[in-house]
């Protein structure tokens, strides 16, 4: 496990605010009241570790996901990356930062395009960002990153409804790495998976990270899920961090009465001792 | 588990099949549980396990798919429910047996208030006038923990969070006091702590109106919090059974430990990663020969690929397990 | 949502003065002609030629005879006046609407009635024998072109030239009152085009229904009615239409629009004098405010359809509203 504790930050967050019109108005429209989904948000995501940021639905943390990957605009508040502010930057000037930031997200079934084979989904970021000298080339690293994910080669011209939901997992993380990112964001990347799967992907998320220097943002709706998986972990309510702490620390001695909620809420499964 | 003296719900030697075009999919394969009054059956299971087809097809549910087989025996007290004709089906459901579904926003229609809906079900099966049959939907609304019933009724699905509209569900399901709950997921789509609140309802309802129920989950920890008997599927197959308690404790089947082994764990050192099972499920089309597991078992023996393995007795006697490893080999491996 | 409305209506507006705009220009334009006799129709005399040029004022610049049309159009509802006809365009349009309306409705209704329960049998014998009869029948039906099947129509049961004489042929519909005033002499003239435009209709609706339906039928909310223990035809009939018809509601506004705008080719295959017999013999003729008229007519209907399509879907479905 890596130990970002002491690295600088990749990403900062401060007074982060994302407010979400209701538009009244016959003819022209104007805001009559705004949906808060992230109501000042403050954190750092050090270089190297796992941050964990957890929270049930609606919280503001899938917000909050794409506000740091500049997929949303922040009414107010500074998102800066690696020391740059990117916060009011035009889709021109995060093109290059794309590279650096990619998203995995939560549904398997609904984030890989079912019209396109999985070896045109894994090659188009490096279609895109034209990596590579050509299409011979292009295949090739496709070809690598499916193999780096356990999947088998040879499938690169299947299309994802032939694949299992762990598998497409698999493929939307082999999107996410071919660029050679540094900070990936998974947005629950493992909710829709059975148990057994579930494992499989954390485990792959590890071994990639430590092979690949990756920073990761977790998100989830469990606590337990991401207890081995993160350094730090942060809970957040309602469009707020209501508690910010290491892994350890927060799993054994939570401060926060919603954080203790959250983990009463587990089931328990009895053990043998 | 015991077939005890008086059971409500008697499975045996479920198969359920399909006939697609890539092959017959084996969907239930010989599955056999029982539940008495009062108890609740947990049925734990990845997907396609079958799990959801077993209890549908109890339900009768899967009658109407194209080309399906299904062979077997299912009893309701004294009744055959795989030989009985649609119209005595129809009026058991909803009525003695009742069913919740995993995504209350899919499952509830959308078109519809919710009040109607609810009174839709009690009028199916009680003859009894429009203003009775709310009083008795409120009623069951209150009861699920819906806070203002009255106002509640007038919603529609879509304008009630994903908890309240479970509780629309679990109150539509038990409105007629049925004497066996299915609940198919009824927790997967929902937040933890709306998910424990879910079945602490259901828990207290069942002790409240005596109910029988049967609960298939892909959550070990579900299970443990609300079941009295466990039945673990694999491929079509139950590969373990038993008594909650003893099946944590004690697990027999090397599947059980290996999905034991791969759950997130709250207890225990922080740093014990869950450990994955290699491999993935089986196609239900082209099941592995002998041992539906073995080709991801880390015990396997030789004679695992050759022959398939059928529930034994096993632990303290009241667990079965399908698995030949023979026992001081089990209480070795066991996590 | 009263807002929503209001502000369709403002560009119910804009869209008419569009079309307004587009259609006159176009006309304007055509190089081959020249702008008087294109008012004045064919084979003008000299004088309406000469109190053409004088009433359109037509040495002035386009943009100003557009603005005089649109003044007459906005302040007096006054559409021009149609040479060839000798008549003022609004009140041919008011006389051959009864015609329109009393086709469209009754074609409408015939076609519901037919496609609808097509539809649901179809979708509950998705695949097999029944499903693959009427959907291939459907699909003739729709292939055949509606004016083909008016004219084998009046072929076989024409009371003049048909094979089997049962039904009143083209040419029927009576020269005085509408189908409210005259309903003994218009119904009858009317079967022959009803059948024929609710053929096609219905055909479409058909398949519509039993794509819909078949879809609907497989959401969670119908196995937890079949779970409920509720009788098939309740699943099917409440459950499953209900959800099923709100996309068949929103194109029959549409279609509603598009016929009362004229439906031009059974109308000329029957000679039924509406909207659309009249549109085919203004453009035959180059009677341009004839034309603009049934445009401008046209385009009113599918917009207000339009409208009502979508306050009836909000309606329909709660879970669509508009602010």
């Amino acid at each position: 496990m890596s130990a970002g504790v002491h690295s600088p930050a990749l990403v900062e967050v401060r007074d982060l605010v994302k407010d979400f019109p209701v538009r009244r108005g016959v003819v022209f429209q104007r805001d009559a009241g705004t949906v808060r989904a992230v109501d000042g948000v403050s954190f750092d995501i050090r270089a190297g570790e796992t941050l964990g940021l957890v929270g049930e639905s609606g919280c503001g943390k899938s917000t909050t996901a794409r506000l740091i990957t500049r997929l949303l605009a922040p009414t107010s508040g500074t998102v800066s990356y690696d020391g740059r502010d990117i916060s009011t930057l035009d889709r021109r000037e995060l093109l290059p930062l794309r590279r650096e930031m990619q998203l995995v997200f939560q549904d398997p079934y609904a984030s890989l395009d079912p019209r396109m084979t999985i070896g045109a989904i894994v090659g188009e970021p490096l279609r895109i960002h034209r990596v590579g000298s050509g299409g011979a080339e292009r295949r090739a690293r496709v070809r690598d990153l499916l193999d780096r994910v356990g999947l088998d080669p040879e499938h690169h011209n299947r299309y994802p409804h032939e694949f299992s939901g762990g598998q497409r997992q698999r493929v939307g993380i082999a999107r996410a790495i071919a660029l050679g990112p540094r900070l990936i964001v998974a947005d629950e990347p493992v909710s829709a998976l059975d148990v057994s799967i579930q494992a499989q992907i954390l485990a792959l998320l590890r071994e990639l990270q430590a092979e690949l220097g990756l920073t990761i943002l977790f998100i989830a709706h469990d606590l337990a899920v991401v207890r081995q998986a993160c350094d730090r972990v942060a809970v957040m309510r309602e469009g707020r961090i209501v508690e910010l702490a290491d892994a350890d620390a927060l799993y054994a001695a939570p401060q926060h009465p919603y954080t203790r909620a959250l983990l009463d809420a587990v089931p328990r499964v009895p053990r043998p001792e | 588990m015991n077939a005890s003296a008086e059971t409500l719900l008697d499975v045996r030697d479920l198969r359920v099949s399909f006939a697609t075009p890539d092959g017959v999919v084996q969907a239930v394969d010989g599955v056999s549980f029982s539940v008495a009054p009062g108890r609740t059956l947990g049925i734990v299971g990845e997907s396609g396990s079958g799990k959801s087809a077993a209890v549908a097809t109890v339900m009768g549910l899967t009658r109407g798919a194209r080309n399906v087989t299904i062979a077997g025996e299912v009893r309701f007290g004294a009744r055959d429910l795989l030989g009985a004709g649609e119209e005595e089906l129809r009026r058991l459901r909803g009525n003695e047996i009742a069913m919740v579904f995993q995504d209350p926003m899919s499952s509830l229609h959308p078109l519809f208030r919710v009040g109607d809906q609810l009174v839709e079900a009690v009028r199916a099966h009680q003859a009894i006038g429009r203003r009775a049959a709310r009083i008795r939907a409120q009623d069951m609304l209150g009861l699920a923990g819906v806070p203002e019933p009255g106002r509640r009724m007038e919603a529609y699905p879509h304008e009630l969070s994903g908890g309240l509209r479970q509780r629309v569900m679990i109150a539509m399901a038990l409105v007629n006091e049925p004497r066996l709950l299915i609940a198919d997921e009824p927790t997967t789509a929902l937040d933890v702590t709306v998910q424990a609140q879910i079945l602490e309802l259901l828990a207290r309802l069942r002790d409240e109106l005596g109910m029988a129920m049967v609960l298939v989950t892909h959550d070990l920890g579900v299970v443990a919090q609300v079941a009295d008997d466990v039945a673990v599927m694999y491929a079509g197959r139950i590969v373990e059974t038993g008594p909650g308690r003893p099946l944590f404790l004690l697990p027999q089947h090397p599947y059980t430990w290996g999905l034991l082994r791969s759950m997130p764990r709250l207890d225990g050192p922080r740093d014990a990663w869950p450990v994955p099972i290699a491999g993935r499920p089986p196609s239900p089309i082209a099941p592995p020969s002998g041992c539906r597991f073995h080709p991801r078992c880390p015990y396997a023996l030789a004679q695992c690929s050759a022959i398939d393995p059928v529930l034994q007795p096993a632990g303290d006697g009241t667990q079965r397990a399908a698995c030949i490893l023979p026992a001081p080999v089990r209480q070795a491996a066991r996590p | 949502m009263g807002a929503y409305v209001v502000r369709r209506l403002l560009w119910l507006i804009v869209v008419l003065t569009a079309i307004s705009l587009v259609t006159f220009v176009i006309f304007y334009v055509l190089p081959s002609s020249d702008p008087v006799l294109l008012r004045a129709g064919k084979n003008p005399s000299p004088e309406v030629v000469q109190s053409i040029t004088h009433t359109l004022g037509l040495d002035r610049p386009w943009y100003v005879q557009y603005g005089k049309y649109m003044e007459r159009l906005v302040l007096h509802l006054d559409l021009g006046h149609s040479y060839q006809n000798d008549a003022s365009v609004r009140h041919l349009l008011w006389d051959r609407l009864p015609a329109t309306l009393a086709l469209a409705f009754g074609a409408m209704v015939l076609w519901l009635l037919i496609g609808i329960p097509l539809g649901i049998f179809s979708a509950m014998r998705h695949r097999r024998a029944g499903d693959r009869a009427a959907m291939g029948v459907s699909l003739l039906l729709i292939s055949a072109p509606v004016y083909w099947l008016g004219l084998v129509a009046l072929y076989v049961f024409s009371k003049d030239i048909g094979k089997l004489p049962w039904l009143e042929g083209a040419d029927t519909y009576p020269t005085h009152g509408t189908i409210f005033t005259n309903p003994g002499e218009v119904v009858p003239s009317l079967i022959l085009p009803w059948i024929v435009l609710a053929i096609s209709f219905a055909a479409i609706y058909a398949r519509f229904v039993r794509g819909s339906l078949v879809e609907v039928m497989r959401e969670d909310y119908i196995r937890t009615a079949r779970a409920k223990g509720l009788p098939e035809r309740t699943v099917v009939l409440k459950h499953g239409m209900r959800a099923a018809m709100t996309p068949v509601v929103t194109i029959l506004g549409l279609d509603l629009g598009i016929l009362l705008g004229g439906a031009i080719l059974v109308e000329t295959v029957f000679n039924v004098p509406g909207i659309g017999r009249l549109a085919y013999d203004s453009i035959q003729t180059s009677d341009l405010p004839m034309i603009q008229g049934t445009v401008l007519v046209g385009a009113f209907f599918i917009v207000v359809l339009t409208l009502v399509v979508d306050l009836a879907y909000a309606f329909l479905d709660p879970r669509v509203r508009y602010r």
